[in-house]
């Protein structure tokens, strides 16, 4: 039923610049292995902005974490294939691999605020990410690079110079983001790149991410807890929960179908267009790694869940266009091959 | 420079309380010290001129004068580097006496703890790069055990072992009485011989401290997002290792400096009386067993303040290394 | 004000604070250098308590054969003078080990009194209180003590040991201090603060019962520097010499050329007793890190660095 990507055509580097295939990730804890990504498959198409939510705990940093081959120690990929324009990066030379990072892709972490050395300026950031990559680039290129990537997130040339302490929250995750755009990759990852900062920060920091996507065209895969901001800004979302994807949907209508879960996301957002502002939660409570349910992981919290639900884990089905795993279709939609378009 | 001007203060204020801590000490403690050396010298049967007796009356305050005039011209005295006049080394006075040994301490508890400190925090970066290793483990064990053991203890085994039992190194002092005439070198080899065991002691006693400060800090800095982002970026492991974990690990270990120098200075003082070196902590010994005050406290001033000044040292550093406490908040 | 009381909210949250702490002692006991620490301390606790059972003979008594090397009959040997060194080892456990608890006890006191108590102060008294604590920090301890001892000649365990807790609570002081600074800060704190509770009350019944496990440490923390200044100053001869303890042990063996004569079971046993002790508290200390500081808990790793590959 499902072809494992090894054979398939995805190794030419001109195919989509991010595919993840049944990938499978747990962390060693002291009371046994907790999967924290589950089965997941996903594809990144050129130029396009995927934005992947989820409740804390989900996977999706994690994912992020295991797409970068950047998992702590202790955290094992248990299956699965990643390939980023076509390379499979767990099977890569160790030194071939450090190139390639940040070349091929790279990543906006979560906190800005400790992503920066604090005892090194902005300057040598930029520096040291160009030499590691390029030992013999001279001083004055480097700088023009700098300049060009200050200019590019809009921070003046004189903060080359500053340390991060000196630098406000919005600025410094503005040089976070001039630091993962130091080669132009085509795949960029951004793990709740704005959510340490306030709305105005956050709108603006959105907006340059947008300019500079509609002008570089990279492949962005944007992680975010914020339902509402990954709708605005991505072209699909796919839904994590409980360290698998329960949907990847282009259209957020609350007429499309969609998983429960997902519906219970949207319900959870006010609608200012409405007159009555009605806000519900989803009953319940994310499940235990440790202690996954058996079936599809949302059936404790799902309203609609049936006998089917608590033993079968239910596989992608393409719903109006839609990526659901859910059993509810399964008796109106027919079965994709393994959640790649 | 608010950074250096702070430290400084803090420096001026700390040698004002050690000057004033020296000066009050005979004076709140039972006793008499001035009767006590006069008991000496007279019989000795070499009394004390005037001059002497002023400025011993000065130092130790048994006073026709106010506590306040007594202090003033203590710190006048010491302005003029007037330690007083030592009691064991009459005719030599407390300056002369510490001129000849301070560079004996200097040299083997300064180069020792030097060494510790260098070596302590390479061997602390190390295991915490390889930390879960058997030589991580290996590390901290056995500095775990070296740091606990008191210093005259470890200097009384070693003793034991590398000279009485094994002969490989001069059980006592800083240097043989060579021929005259014999060369430098030879001089400066025979010096270096005699240091070998005390500064194990001193290397062996202080290494722990830094050694497991280091790696704990550096495991914490390892786990730090910029740590990961700079290897998300790609930056070398040895510009990973240095500019980025050892770099912001250091600085805790530089501020509990203070609280480490003064257990490494009591621990060499213990180590020269072991060894019998000709140091300050050999002449605090025998200053306390002559009851030498003048000595005794001219010592413990000396101690004082090159502690503090090391102090201000390492803070200078620090404020180099880290541009947060450079620039003052 | 009134003696409202603290937001049932800020009570939950001690709660839960005080629930941490029991896991935390059992952690601690689970942790295996932990308990090696603490199994060592009890034994030498009892060593010292029945020392009349457990001593052979009296530690003072020179009737025996001088100068000899371990036996049956004398497990460590003799002294120069003819005394039963095993005697004298565990006898001397009392002094040693008393002198510290003393230490331990005016130590941690004092760091209470100085580094703790000031915060309910003014701003100006609290940077009074820390600057002195810091100076105080700095000056050299041991040479300190020699020269107070030398005033003091020789005198009573007692003396010995408010001397030495006189001079080394700043340490105490300064951890004590930046912990209080930093359990200010924190939402139950602040609570019970808008809920009108005085200065000294939050103190007392907030932020003193979060920090007691800090304050155990610095105890015995303080305990071990007691043990090691004692022997230290014993060695010196400038504590009593006449009163068995390790350090006069170690005293008399210099006195008596025990190095010269190869004597080494006269050196080493009370050398080895504060060592003891002094890795008991270190394996404890680094137990309490390592329970609670996960990171420095060692996870099985498969490559340098923690790239993982």
């Amino acid at each position: 039923m499902r072809t494992p990507l090894a054979s398939s055509p995805t190794d030419n580097p001109d195919g989509p610049p991010l595919i993840l295939d049944q990938v499978s990730v747990s962390f060693n804890t002291s009371k046994g292995p907790a999967r924290a990504v589950n089965d997941v498959s996903l594809t990144l198409a050129q130029g396009e902005i995927l934005g992947l939510v989820g409740e804390s705990g989900s996977g999706k940093s994690t994912l992020a974490f295991t797409v970068m081959g950047l998992l702590p120690d202790g955290a094992r990929v248990d299956s699965g294939q990643i390939r980023v324009m076509g390379k499979d990066l767990y099977h890569l030379d160790p030194e071939v691999l450090r190139d390639f990072r940040w070349k091929g892709i790279s990543m906006v972490f979560q906190s800005a605020m400790n992503a920066l050395n604090p005892v090194l300026t902005v300057q040598d950031h930029i520096f040291d990410t160009l030499r590691s990559h390029d030992p013999n680039i001279t001083d004055e290129k480097a700088r023009q690079r700098m300049l060009e990537l200050l200019d590019l997130v809009k921070i003046d040339a004189r903060r080359a110079r500053s340390f991060p302490h000196e630098l406000s929250g919005g600025m410094k995750q503005r040089v976070v983001l001039a630091i993962a755009m130091v080669f132009n990759p085509p795949v960029l990852l951004m793990d709740e790149p704005t959510t340490a900062l306030d709305v105005v920060v956050q709108r603006s920091i959105l907006n340059q991410v947008r300019e500079i996507q509609a002008e570089r065209k990279m492949a962005i895969l944007f992680i975010s807890h914020d339902f509402s901001l990954v709708r605005s800004l991505a072209h699909r979302v796919a839904i994590m929960y409980a360290g698998r994807i329960v949907e990847i949907t282009a259209s957020l209508g609350k007429s499309d179908a969609h998983h429960p879960y997902t519906e219970g996301l949207m319900r959870a957002i006010p609608e200012l267009s409405e007159d009555e502002v009605t806000i519900s939660g989803i009953p319940g409570n994310p499940p235990d790694l440790l202690h996954l349910p058996t079936g599809c992981p949302f059936h404790p919290r799902c309203p609609v869940a049936f006998d089917r639900c608590r033993t079968e884990v239910p596989p992608m089905l393409q719903v109006q266009g839609n990526l659901v795993a859910c059993h509810q279709y399964s008796r109106s939609g027919e079965e994709s091959d393994h959640g790649l378009e | 420079m608010r950074f250096f001007l702070n430290r400084l203060g803090f420096l001026l204020i700390s040698i004002w309380a050690a000057l004033t801590v020296n000066f009050l000490i005979p004076r709140m403690m039972p006793g008499n010290p001035v009767d006590a050396i006069l008991a000496h010298f007279q019989s000795e049967g070499a009394p004390l001129g005037p001059n002497a007796l002023h400025a011993l009356e000065q130092q130790f305050g048994v006073a026709h004068s106010s506590i306040w005039s007594q202090y003033l011209g203590y710190l006048q005295n010491l302005l003029h580097g007037q330690l007083g006049t030592s009691i064991t080394y009459y005719p030599l006075t407390v300056t002369q006496v510490i001129e000849r040994s301070l560079p004996w301490t200097l040299g083997l508890a300064g180069t020792a703890t030097i060494i510790s400190v260098l070596l302590g925090t390479f061997l602390g970066v190390y295991a915490a790069w390889h930390r879960g290793t058997r030589i991580d483990a290996g590390l901290t064990t056995v500095t775990m055990f070296t740091s606990a053991i008191p210093y005259f203890w470890i200097a009384l085994i070693l003793v034991y072992l590398f000279g009485f039992e094994l002969h490989w190194f001069p059980q006592f002092h800083a240097f043989s009485t060579l021929p005259p005439g014999v060369a430098w070198w030879k001089f400066a080899l025979d010096i270096l011989y005699h240091a070998v065991l005390p500064g194990a002691t001193i290397v062996i006693s202080a290494i722990g401290g830094w050694l497991v400060g280091m790696r704990n800090n550096m495991i914490q800095t390892l786990g730090e997002d910029y740590v990961t982002f700079a290897r998300a970026r790609g930056v070398r492991n040895r510009r990973l290792m240095i500019a980025y974990a050892a770099r912001n690990a250091i600085l805790p270990n530089l501020t509990g400096f203070a609280m480490a120098i003064g257990f490494v200075v009591g621990g060499a003082l213990l180590t020269e009386i072991v060894f019998s070196y000709p140091g300050i902590g050999m002449q605090l010994l025998t200053a306390v067993e002559n009851e030498d005050y003048p000595l005794m406290q001219g010592i413990f001033l000396i101690i004082a303040l090159a502690v503090l000044l090391a102090n201000f040292f390492v803070e200078m550093v620090y404020g180099f290394l880290d541009p947060r406490a450079r620039q003052g908040e | 004000m009134s003696m409202s009381p603290t937001l049932s909210n800020a009570d939950s949250l001690v709660e839960t604070v005080k629930a941490r702490r029991t896991t935390f002692v059992r952690l601690l006991w689970a942790n295996p250098r932990a308990r090696a620490g603490l199994i060592i301390l009890m034994a030498m606790i009892v060593v010292a308590i029945l020392a009349p059972v457990l001593a052979p003979y009296n530690p003072t008594s020179t009737n025996f054969i001088p100068s000899q090397a371990p036996s049956p009959r004398h497990l460590l040997g003799t002294t120069l003078q003819g005394q039963d060194i095993l005697s004298q080892l565990i006898w001397g456990s009392r002094n040693s080990l008393g002198v510290g608890l003393a230490v331990g006890v005016i130590a941690t006191v004092l760091s209470l009194l100085i580094g703790v108590l000031p915060s309910i102060g003014s701003r100006q008294v609290n940077t009074i209180f820390a600057t002195v604590t810091n100076i105080v920090l700095i000056l050299p301890g041991l040479p300190l003590l020699i020269v107070l001892s030398a005033y003091l000649h020789s005198s009573g365990a007692f003396t010995i040991a408010a001397v030495i807790g006189f001079t080394g609570w700043a340490f105490g002081a300064r951890t004590l201090r930046s912990q209080v600074m930093t359990l200010r800060q924190r939402d139950f704190v602040i609570a019970a603060r808008l809920a009108g509770s005085s200065q000294l009350r939050l103190l007392v019944r907030e932020i003193l019962p979060n920090m007691l496990s800090l304050v155990m440490a610095n105890f015995m923390f303080s305990i071990l520097f007691g043990i090691l200044s004692e022997a230290g100053l014993q060695f010196l001869g400038l504590g009593n010499v006449n009163a068995v303890s390790w350090g006069s042990i170690i005293y008399w063996s210099e006195n008596g050329s025990a190095l010269l004569l190869g004597m080494w079971w006269w050196f080493i046993p009370p050398g080895a007793a504060i060592a003891l002790v002094g890795i008991a508290l270190a394996l404890v200390n680094s137990g309490i890190d390592q329970v609670s500081n996960p990171r420095l808990r060692t996870v099985a790793k498969t490559k340098k660095g923690g790239i993982l590959r």
